[in-house]
């Protein structure tokens, strides 16, 4: 059972990442910072339950504004760059952040243990749940909490004019441009909203996970990021979500008896999508087959 | 209706407009001519707001949009359907009406009854209402972008090489539609390529050459001028 809620847990906090991520790519910025923001999201929000002893709620959304405002940062000179080299530019983030992490050591001392960040030897004191004796059960009913509320909000913005405007800003800037769109603050506010997701994502995998390690967050988290929302379309947020059951949930764990061969499967995976379903598997076309399939 | 006066624009260091002024008097079509890299689709971009000028100043209705952002000029009633149509190609042709409505309030009802209008002004658009824009034929998407910028309930409308890429029979469609929307009172800057067909519409000409003006004046002083008709319709023309 507790290998299903951690596969549930670990579903959950990918789907959030690729939400982070699906905002931007309807503005057309392919940014490949997201495992940046969640690594800060992370080691944040553990900070704040180790070293200071804050409640969870308080320290994810602390570090959900920690993440929203480096992204609100990046946001700026990610404007002037575009494509290939926007997916340069942020990799460097990304890796940035990683080897800032890799070289945090904070450790204090409380009840004769030291505990806190401890450079290349990781972070692993983060016992927030045990500690207050929640089961896993609950662990993961707060997490989906979270993941629904995000889920929620995204799902508005694509009915509402905010997804057609980043849609618009996505398809064509200068179109955009011409029909009145200001793409500085479109642009700008998309990637903080990423921040902000990743924030609360990378928060709350600091607690299920309870242990940190500047390996998960390499070129292949923010890889993962951007493949799922790509996949799983941009039309709406369920493309992405059935894109992480089908990579974490199959991929990853159901053909985990493959090895390392399984990273070829999603090597093919991402070719044939490419292929056959070039705007994602939830694409309108998709979308509209099965809204008639529901009616009929 | 619409004024520029001295403006310069670059793209980094290159010079594009030098000194360029003109103006479009209300309910008329005002026609920029000129050959390639005059500087004809930078001074649509700079009064659009989207290129920034470095000198001179832009006046619509003697109100100052120099130093505007491109969305303010959209409120203030510049719409601009640009080069090569640039439509939303994945979006419906109902949602690219839509986005030509965004500087108007989301609730406003009047947006629904606009639409109504344009696709009984433009009716191939109706039937295709929600295909994707991408799939439209050439003219079809040339229709698109002129009824997306009169969504934004423009006072003057720009338009940037309408007629290119068209057939012949689409381009004599395209210029009739914008005839009978200066009959209905719109106030248009066309920029052309195709100088026959545009002279048969304007009521003023401007000749653009190397960023600037280089002769002004009515279609029928054109026709008067030797040199100019040899340079830009070919000496035959009657």
């Amino acid at each position: 059972m507790d290998f299903y809620l951690n596969l549930i847990n670990t579903i959950g906090i990918h789907t959030m990442l690729g939400l982070s991520a699906y905002l931007l790519l309807q503005t057309g910025q392919l940014s490949l910072a997201q495992a940046g923001f969640f690594a800060v999201g992370s080691y944040t929000a553990a900070i704040l339950t180790v070293i200071f002893q804050w409640n969870i709620i308080p320290s994810v959304l602390v570090a959900m504004l920690v993440s929203g405002f480096l992204a609100f940062l990046v946001g700026f000179p990610a404007l002037r760059v575009k494509g290939l080299m926007l997916v340069v530019a942020t990799i460097a983030f990304s890796e940035f952040v990683r080897m800032f992490f890799y070289n945090l050591k904070w450790r204090v001392t409380r009840n004769g243990e030291e505990i806190g960040p401890d450079g290349t030897m990781g972070f692993a004191e983060i016992r927030y749940f045990s500690d207050n004796g929640w089961s896993n059960f609950e662990v993961t009913l707060f997490l989906w909490s979270f993941v629904i509320l995000i889920m929620g909000v995204i799902w508005w913005s694509d009915q509402s004019r905010t997804g057609a405007v980043l849609r618009a800003v996505g398809e064509d800037e200068l179109a955009a441009s011409s029909v009145g769109i200001n793409l500085t603050v479109v642009k700008v506010s998309a990637m903080t909203a990423g921040g902000f997701i990743a924030g609360i994502s990378g928060g709350l995998y600091a607690h299920q996970v309870t242990s940190l390690d500047h390996h998960s967050f390499t070129v292949l988290l923010g890889t993962f990021a951007i493949a799922y929302p790509i996949l799983g379309g941009l039309s709406n947020v369920f493309g992405t979500l059935v894109a992480v059951i089908f990579i974490q949930g199959l991929l990853v764990e159901g053909l985990r008896f493959l090895g390392d061969w399984r990273m070829i499967l999603f090597g093919l995976l991402i070719v044939l999508a490419m292929n056959f379903k070039p705007l994602g598997l939830f694409d309108k076309q998709t979308m509209d087959l099965i809204k008639k399939a529901i009616r009929v | 209706m619409l004024r520029t006066e001295n403006i310069t624009s670059f793209y980094g260091e290159i010079q594009a407009l030098n000194g360029l002024t003109l103006e479009a008097r209300k309910g008329e079509i005002t026609c920029l001519l000129g050959p390639n890299g005059a500087g004809k689709t930078t001074t649509m971009f700079t009064i659009a707001g989207i290129l920034k000028s470095r000198t001179g100043s832009i006046f619509l209705e003697d109100e100052e949009l120099t130093r505007e952002s491109a969305q303010t000029i959209v409120r203030k009633g510049i719409a601009l359907v640009p080069e090569n149509r640039l439509i939303f190609p994945q979006m419906s042709v109902e949602e690219n009406l839509n986005a030509g409505a965004f500087t108007r309030s989301s609730n406003d009802p009047s947006i629904e009854n606009d639409i109504f209008k344009m696709y009984q002004r433009f009716p191939p658009l109706e039937g295709r209402r929600n295909q994707l824009a991408g799939t439209l034929s050439g003219g079809e998407q040339q229709m698109l972008a002129i009824a997306r910028a009169l969504m934004a309930k423009p006072k003057i409308l720009l338009m940037d090489e309408p007629s290119l890429g068209l057939a012949p029979l689409v381009v004599k469609e395209i210029f009739s539609i914008i005839r009978q929307l200066n009959e209905e009172g719109v106030t248009i800057l066309l920029v052309e390529q195709n100088a026959r067909m545009a002279l048969k519409v304007a009521n003023m000409v401007y000749l653009l050459e190397k960023g600037k003006v280089s002769f002004s004046g009515s279609p029928e002083e054109i026709h008067q001028d030797e040199v100019i008709k040899r340079a830009y319709l070919g000496a035959e023309i009657k």
